[in-house]
């Protein structure tokens, strides 16, 4: 089956409307050599972030952006030249905007608000434009729809800075306000809303029963609704063609659902990177390592940016770690045996000069010459790169050496797998090793240790409480994550099955192959294909099947009319979607995303094809989710 | 989705009731002129001007990027002369030059004024932007004259008879020739050629190759032609003889065939007689065992009636005794 519109993912749709809008809102024309139009680009924060992991500042450059600062920052004006925004329609910002315009600092305003702008507030912008007489300067305003940030081609979260308020701690704690839980729910309402805007498509709703993806679901649900019927601007028209076909699933999970995966040692590249290096929107921040570390100084920092037009990140980002040493040695090689051939190059043609020349002599190598030339921005791009990575996975293989993470993740997988029986004294053995871990790393294997055991005695818990005090860890969690089993009555047997590691005795070849990543000490781990819970529930929801087993999803058609029952009772004779969005309120975790991945392909090669696209309200690392469940237990006591 | 008519629709109500409350918006004659016309500043003006001046050349270049292009058009005579082409050719690199110079002139200008750091970052964005612009119109030019010296590359090779790789005799066109051999003929032409000759560049050099051929080409060229003529003869006389044998082949292969024909009837006569015999064979077979067994019957009966006869006359002796 062809499909001709499935081809633009999510981030080119949303890249695709940001063009659009800094063409100032013209359609992009593809001829040769453009003219080039100036324009100033001003963004609040919640812009910047957007933008941020979708377009370069030297792909600003060659769209004509020519300055590029924040909204609430001190401004010149600038005359001639059209200014583009592109925020919020918050109070303050709205406020700023009317200062710019009685102060005049621009010729033209073409004004683009990210979410929905409302009819007062509208209003209140004509009122001061009016008052500053700039009626006339603004050009254009538009709604952009594009509340959502875009970090990969099927992976969105919603915010990044400010996000401390659609946290995990913030929907969950016990001292939630209505009126709180009620914003928070809009906003995730706004973006999803966003999100399916720019898709182009109107979701099938199923979500989890009971908690707060299903008050997500019902609203959403109720937002679509009045939207599709509003026959007057209707933001989905013009689709009807294309729903039949590509009508996705949009499958709303609490985080509820596995407490386990968020909290788990990683093994893939772009998880580590996550999780040690503090991976956010698509850029890392490396430790140059510069000789021993002294203490009381700080540590050089390098950013380095990971973007889907690396070619070793895009195929690598999801393999495990010891391949990705493998990867960036072979890039090296096949880099140093291309440097070889243009200095060889370099030296024939010095030998040929002295030669007696005949013309096609002479154009022959000129002919290779130039195809030098033209490879050489090339090559030096790739040294770049390569030196990155090299950069990145020294810092990382130094992070896991120090505190042994390959070790937490082996005994992690060990636990979530049944494969082999576990004995707590493995855990206990390594929670007292000194050497092993920082205390963070150890509660978070006691922690999965405590949620994948069915039964823990109480004198075992207590004895590893203090082996765990001794430790330093701050174990406040304990208390949390003790009410949260005890409220989720699935059982966690069989949740995690299929995994586990099998050591490969692959370092002899890596160290005979001279590697610059020495990686004895490190167990090269490989991963056996395994579903996480979130896999699973997706997989059920997508087979058809009415009961997913462990999660009871409820279903939502916002096109279909009222009447519930009927819209379920049609449901299962319907074909089910193959595409499917999958979105967790209360934070996402790099693994799901990557299992998910996996899923997709697995289930390609069997001949479906799917197009899976996840999303979370925020993507914390287990740092900060550890801490977020610290403030939960410390308020429950 | 642009909600620019909302706004205005907005204006509109915030105006009408604007005017039911009795509020007066400040109405600034200065302000309220529907085309504002700021002073424009210098920087823009510049900026707008050089940009105007590279968007001539791009339309002049693809507007005649075609008929530069057309080598082998004899269907219209479309084609431009080498001639105009450089005339193209040095236009436009002056125009280049012209604008670049201007652009080197602006930045410095510029760089001289005080000016904030946004401003500063503006100016100097836009400056970058019109270089960048520049060098696609210049790269523009460059692939349409890489296409024409292309060209005239593969025509020469064509033209000279030689495959590219092989290593030719003709000694190094850098290399001066001295002086011209008496017997060669039409030297006079070469003598005009090679005044001719420049060095400066390379394709030049090989555009002027087509004119000068020295004295020990011109003799090499005519040995080469007798050659040449010599193996043609001889080539055409083994044709004739071939022809001849081939004839003589003919011939013979036709009175084979007759032979053939003939000695395929006595065959077929032969095949019949040979079933006949074979029929009759078959009969005298059957012939020749029926007399034998009659043989051996008449035999038996023969030697029958003597037994008996011995017999009866035994036993009549017998009998009459």
């Amino acid at each position: 089956m062809a499909r001709i519109d499935t081809m633009t993912t999510l981030r080119d749709r949303q890249l695709n409307a940001l063009k659009q809008m800094l063409n100032l809102n013209q359609t992009l024309t593809k001829a040769v050599a453009n003219e080039p139009s100036w324009k100033v680009l001003i963004y609040d924060r919640v812009g910047q972030d957007i933008i941020s992991p979708l377009i370069s500042i030297k792909e600003l450059r060659e769209l004509g952006v020519t300055l590029h600062v924040q909204l609430h920052s001190d401004r010149d004006s600038i005359p001639e030249v059209p200014a583009v925004y592109f925020c919020t329609p918050t109070e303050e910002n709205l406020g700023r905007i009317c200062q710019d315009l009685d102060n005049g600092l621009y010729d033209q305003y073409h004004l683009n608000f990210i979410s929905p702008i409302t009819r007062q507030k509208l209003e209140d912008l004509a009122a001061s434009s009016i008052q500053s007489n700039s009626v006339m300067s603004i050009h254009k305003i538009f709604d952009q729809y594009l509340n959502f940030i875009c970090l990969e081609d099927d992976l969105f979260i919603m915010k990044h800075q400010q996000s401390d308020s659609l946290s995990y701690y913030a929907i969950n704690k016990g001292d939630t306000k209505d009126t709180e839980m009620e914003a928070i729910m809009d906003e995730i309402v706004e973006s999803l809303f966003s999100v399916f805007v720019t898709l182009g498509n109107v979701p099938i709703i199923r979500c989890s029963k009971g908690n707060a993806a299903e008050m997500v679901a019902k609203k959403l649900d109720k937002k679509l609704r009045e939207n599709l019927w509003d026959a007057r601007n209707n933001l989905f028209h013009g689709q009807t063609g294309t729903f039949s076909f590509t009508r996705p699933m949009l499958i709303l999970l609490d985080r509820n659902i596995d407490m386990a995966t968020p909290l788990h040692h990683t093994w893939t590249y772009q998880a580590l990177a996550h999780d040690v290096l503090d991976l956010s929107l698509n850029r890392a921040v490396v430790p140059e390592s510069t000789g021993p570390a002294i203490p009381g100084q700080k540590t050089k920092t390098r950013t380095c940016d990971l973007d889907s037009k690396d070619p070793l990140w895009s195929e690598h980002k999801g393999s495990p770690f010891p391949t990705v040493a493998e990867a960036i040695q072979e890039d090296l090689d096949k880099y140093r045996s291309s440097e070889a051939e243009v200095k060889k190059l370099k030296s024939s043609m010095g030998l040929d000069a002295d030669s007696d020349l005949a013309l096609s002599l002479v154009s022959d190598n000129t002919q290779r010459l130039t195809s030098a030339v033209n490879s050489l921005p090339q090559l030096m791009e790739k040294k770049r790169l390569i030196d990155m990575h090299t950069t990145i996975a020294t810092a990382i293989l130094n992070a896991i050496k120090s505190r042994r993470l390959d070790s937490f993740f082996e005994l992690e997988e060990k636990i979530m797998s049944k494969s082999s029986g576990v004995e707590s004294k493995a855990v206990m053995d390594l929670i007292s090793d000194t050497s092993a871990g920082t205390a963070e790393d150890k509660m978070r294997l006691f922690i999965i240790y405590y949620l994948c055991t069915s039964q823990l005695p109480d004198e075992e818990y207590k004895k590893f409480e203090s082996a765990l005090v001794a430790a330093d860890c701050d174990i406040k969690p304990l208390v949390y994550m003790k009410r949260w089993k005890s409220f989720t009555k699935m059982s966690s047997q069989g949740q995690y099955e299929g995994g586990g590691t099998k050591t490969v005795s692959m370092f002899s070849k890596l160290v005979s192959q001279g590697s610059s990543f020495v990686m004895e000490g490190v167990k090269n781990l490989v991963v056996k294909k395994h579903k996480l819970p979130v896999s699973r529930c997706v997989e059920a929801a997508l087979s058809g099947a009415e009961s997913g087993g462990e999660c009871e999803l409820a279903w939502l058609d916002p096109r279909a009319a009222r009447t519930d029952a009927s819209v379920r009772a049609r449901a299962p004779k319907h074909p089910p979607p193959s595409d499917a969005v999958v979105f967790l309120v209360g934070g996402g975790s790099y693994i799901e995303y990557h299992n998910l991945m996996d899923f997709a392909k697995q289930q390609a090669t069997s001949g479906i094809a799917r197009k899976i696209i996840y999303g979370a309200t925020t993507l914390p690392h287990a740092g900060q989710f550890l801490k977020q469940l610290s403030l939960l237990g410390e308020e429950m006591q | 989705m642009d909600i620019t008519p909302l706004f205005k629709a907005c204006i509109k109500t915030v105006k009408t009731r604007n005017k039911a409350f009795g509020i007066h918006s400040p109405t600034n004659d200065d302000k309220q002129r529907i085309l504002r016309s700021k002073p424009k500043t210098g920087f823009m003006a510049t900026a707008r001007d050089i940009t105007s001046q590279i968007t001539k050349l791009r339309d002049f270049l693809l507007e005649h990027r075609e008929r530069y292009l057309s080598f082998y058009n004899d269907v219209t005579g479309d084609e431009m002369s080498e001639a105009e082409r450089d005339q193209i050719d040095t236009g436009a690199q002056r125009i280049i030059n012209t604008c670049c110079h201007l652009l080197k002139e602006f930045r410095n200008d510029n760089r001289k004024v005080p000016l904030s750091l946004q401003t500063r970052d503006f100016m100097d964005a836009v400056i970058d932007l019109i270089d960048s612009y520049l060098k696609s119109v210049c790269k523009i030019h460059s692939e349409l004259k890489a296409l024409r010296v292309k060209r005239a590359l593969d025509i020469r090779k064509l033209s000279r008879l030689e495959l590219p790789q092989t290593k030719s005799n003709i000694p190094n066109p850098f290399i001066q020739e001295n002086a011209p051999k008496e017997e060669n003929v039409g030297t006079e032409e070469v003598d005009n050629t090679k005044s001719k000759l420049d060095l400066s560049e390379n394709e030049v050099a090989v555009l002027s190759d087509e004119g000068e051929l020295s004295a020990e080409e011109l003799q090499m060229f005519e040995s080469e032609n007798v050659q040449l003529l010599n193996e043609l003869n001889s080539m055409t006389d083994e044709v004739r003889q071939i022809e001849s044998k081939v004839l003589h082949i003919a011939e013979l292969q036709e009175i084979f065939t007759e032979k053939i024909l003939q000695q395929e009837q006595d065959i077929d006569r032969i095949a019949n007689t040979v079933v006949g015999t074979t029929e009759t064979m078959k009969d005298a077979n059957e012939q020749i065992k029926q007399a034998i067994q009659r043989n051996a019957g008449l035999r038996v009966y023969v030697l029958f009636f003597l037994l008996v006869m011995s017999f009866t006359l035994l036993f009549l002796d017998w009998y009459n005794e």
